[in-house]
């Protein structure tokens, strides 16, 4: 089993999905994270037990699991001195400080970049913000919904534009978990660097810096044209210049995608596998040029063919279509993907709920050597404070004497 | 000048459309040494694409090959013949990384798989992009990001309000592949940096199908413990049912702003406050969070008329020091002049291949030491063939014998 950051230690003082999610992939990958959590309140997501209006097992909870699976606890009051003396102990033999502190907090705590290179001046210092750290909204906070999806313009221009509000970000998560795996990338990139040149960096990731760069094809031409992007109202079949592209209806109401930017290539794959062979000899439809004169006539001819006939059919029947294609899936039919299974994209980990099946969660997107990464739940909070602490060599009483104050828990 | 991490580093990408390049080209930005190979006749096939939604694309100012194409240098070879082998065997003994997107079979039929790699150098990391990974029963299948990353993968499901005709579009150009791109720069981040330490090489996989998965981690790790899963509700205006200070608000000039204030507690004074409603705080049907959400609907009524008597441009501004978690909802040409996205050296310039004025492209989501990356355009097809078969030490009398069997370009 391949772990490429085994041996390397990462603090975190982190809260809510982002950069949690970040630490979660690095613990993937073989480090040693250690998660600091306030002594009393613990990481704020352990706060949300709720899911659609029922209550959610706090030993077994999923949203709190996907982005904290691997770590260990320790409960740490970073806000008295005894508290940051310790914790520049921990930080000596840390290779990384990972953080989605505010720059406010940051100083307040003493956690800033200049406090934790006194403690390791070779600590590589990774911060995940919502707007970056510099310009005038540095020392704002933001949610993916307000930050990646609002200010990005993701939610405006994947929205039809004939809404005047744009949809919601249903797929929770989406820019916490995309912006954590650019930040895991960047601390890599950052180790590589130190243990090539020897020297530290700081590294930054935010909300709007991945959602720049996920829209960058657009915004790029956004710059270029001026043209801003708005997405389309979706209706049924093809388009009179497209024929072939777009979302078919089958027999059980639900969509297939068609997808033949290169028609030439794919139509006749196409007629054969939608039973209406004869299309290709017919001159009006077995040409891109000829199909686009008759776009709606085909789009139509297309649009029976799909919806005689359910779409656990087409998902078989179009296997061997050379063209691309895709059933519109939910998120259930995802979750039990053959193709994403037989890619090991999910996990099950032991939870501390008594009782209850392996939890199931999502690896992360990267893959080395073919090996599916393996992990362990996520820690209670404060679960490991004495194991960290005596591996740091701190004995006995002085542990006693910090539990005491309440500095630790 | 900025840090670059990956300074020295050299890529052999054989790789089309957005997505592998795309890891490419933000290698490229943090340093590395990115030779594209080309077809000596067609060069990547996304350099074909010269209408986008009806705009027409000139060439030599090609954002859809910048974005992912900017920094490399490129060399024609046609890896069909046994000479373009010879020559990709000569500039593989010399790289650190092989980034591909090719499909097994033609990564087979044109002997660049990865046992044919590393017979010329063992110690290359083997990099693969996919659409549905490398495992599998489909993995011999290709795809898009719009066919794979957006329909396959249930975020086009869960994003489409039921009461939609259809699915909706991704709606945004390479959206999936640009996130993917980012985290296959990070997976061979990671392997260099574990190559460097341990002296052992990995072959890596990211596809457009993990990189889903991923990004919907967070909700599919719910449907997958739950099975709850709620599609996306049609787009509404004024405040949730349930809590006034959450939802989407029109502006005088018809902006939207988004409230987030998920939890009013110790916000309602602030809130009301900035939105010119200071007398609110006061009134006992709104000065308790209880209160505030028992009368939701008429606090919205206060709140949805309060943002329309002042433009966008005000709200945007005024809500800077708001403490609840608000955004504007921000349109793409927005988004370019946003402060805080040019603060944080969002966009970056390059020339354009005619000479004209320069081209702004979207920088990479990372930043090391606060230090914007530079770059610089993506080259032409087959544009550095000569001068880097001449820095390997190639004589010109072989170059010229490839030349003329068509094997280079």
């Amino acid at each position: 089993m391949t772990k490429v950051l085994a041996g390397y230690r990462v603090l975190e003082v982190a809260q809510f999905t982002f950069v949690p999610s970040c630490g979660g992939l690095l613990a993937d990958w073989g480090a040693d994270v250690i998660k600091i959590e306030h002594p009393v309140r613990g990481d704020a997501q352990r706060g949300f037990v709720q899911w659609s209006g029922k209550p959610v097992d706090p030993d077994h909870n999923p949203m709190l699991e996907h982005s904290n699976r691997g770590k260990r606890s320790i409960g740490l009051d970073l806000a008295t001195a005894d508290g940051q003396a310790l914790f520049y102990e921990m930080a000596a033999s840390a290779d990384v400080f990972l953080t989605n502190m505010l720059p406010g907090d940051r100083q307040k705590l003493k956690i800033d970049v200049e406090h934790l290179r006194k403690a390791n001046p070779n600590i590589i210092y990774a911060r995940g913000s919502a707007y970056g750290d510099k310009g005038p909204d540095r020392d704002r906070g933001g949610f993916d919904v307000t930050a990646f999806w609002s200010h990005g313009a993701i939610g405006w221009s994947l929205t039809p534009d004939r809404f005047e509000v744009p949809l919601m970000m249903s797929v929770g998560g989406m820019g916490d978990s995309t912006s954590g795996a650019n930040l895991a990338g960047g601390i890599t990139g950052a180790l590589l660097h130190r243990e090539r040149t020897g020297e530290a960096l700081e590294v930054d990731v935010s909300l709007i810096s991945s959602a720049w760069w996920s829209s960058g094809q657009g915004t790029a031409m956004a710059a270029l044209n001026g043209n801003e992007f708005r997405n389309t109202m979706p209706t049924p079949g093809g388009s009179e210049f497209m024929p072939l592209m777009g979302f078919f209806v089958t027999a059980d109401k639900r969509a297939l995608a068609l997808f033949l930017m290169q028609p030439d290539l794919h139509c006749r794959s196409l007629y054969e596998h939608l039973g209406l062979p004869e299309l290709a000899e017919d001159e009006r439809y077995n040409s891109f040029a000829a199909m686009r004169a008759n776009g709606l006539a085909l789009s139509d001819l297309v649009a029976q063919a799909v919806g005689a006939q359910p779409l656990a059919f087409w998902k078989e029947r179009l296997k061997s279509f050379t063209g691309q294609w895709a059933a519109v899936q939910n998120s259930v039919e995802l979750a039990n993907d053959p193709q994403a299974l037989a890619n090991d994209m999910m996990i099950e980990v032991e939870t501390a709920a008594a009782d209850a099946a392996p939890l199931k969660l999502v690896r992360g997107p990267v893959q080395f050597n073919h090996q599916p990464t393996r992990t362990t739940r996520g820690p209670q909070a404060f679960e490991h404070t004495e194991t960290v602490l005596m591996e740091l060599g701190l004995d006995w009483e002085r542990i006693e004497s910090l539990k005491a104050a309440g500095t630790i828990a | 000048m900025a840090t670059k991490v990956m300074q020295g580093v050299r890529i052999l990408e054989v790789a089309q459309f957005t997505f592998t390049p795309a890891a490419g080209a933000i290698l490229a930005d943090w340093g590395a040494d990115v030779i594209k190979v080309e077809h000596p006749v067609r060069g990547d096939t996304q350099r074909g694409f010269l209408n986008m939604g009806g705009v027409k694309l000139d060439p030599l100012r090609h954002t859809l090959i910048e974005h992912p194409n900017r920094g490399k240098r490129s060399i024609g070879i046609d890896l069909a013949t046994p000479e373009g082998q010879e020559v990709l065997y000569e500039l593989a003994k010399t790289a650190d990384v092989f980034l591909t997107n090719y499909l097994p079979q033609h990564r087979q039929k044109n002997k660049f798989d990865v046992e044919h790699i590393r017979a010329v150098n063992p110690d290359i990391i083997y990099a693969r992009g996919s659409a549905l990974g490398n495992k599998g029963p489909e993995r011999h299948v290709g795809g898009f990001d719009g066919s794979v990353f957006w329909n396959r993968s249930g975020i086009a499901h869960a994003m489409s309000p039921a009461e939609l005709d259809g699915p909706l579009s991704q709606g945004m150009p390479a959206f999936g592949d640009s996130i993917g791109g980012m985290f296959i720069a990070g997976g061979i981040s990671a392997a260099l940096y574990h190559r460097k330490v341990t002296g052992e090489t990995t072959e890596m996989d990211v596809s457009l199908l993990s990189t889903a998965w991923w990004a919907s981690g967070a909700l599919l790790s719910q449907v997958m413990e739950t099975d709850i899963y709620s599609p996306n509700s049609m787009p509404s205006s004024g405040s949730s049912p349930v809590n006034p200070f959450m939802g989407n608000f029109k502006t005088s000039d018809d902006g939207w702003i988004n409230l987030l204030v998920l939890s009013p507690t110790g916000l309602i004074k602030d809130t009301f406050e900035h939105l010119g409603l200071p007398e609110l705080a006061d009134d006992p049907r709104f000065s308790e969070p209880l209160k505030l959400f028992e009368n939701a609907a008429i606090a919205s009524g206060y709140i949805v008329h309060a943002f329309a008597q002042k433009p966008f441009e005000y709200w945007r501004q005024h809500l800077k020091t708001m403490k609840g978690q608000w955004a504007p909802i921000q349109t793409m040409r927005e988004l370019l002049t946003d402060d805080q996205t040019v603060a944080n050296d969002m966009i970056i310039e390059v020339e354009g291949a005619d000479g004209g004025a320069p081209m702004r492209l979207v920088r990479g989501p990372v930043q090391w030491n606060g230090e914007p990356l530079e770059t610089t355009r993506a080259p032409q097809a087959s544009e550095h063939t000569e001068l880097i078969l001449m820095e390997m030490g190639i004589e010109w009398d072989r170059i010229e014998a490839w030349k003329a069997k068509g094997a280079i370009a």
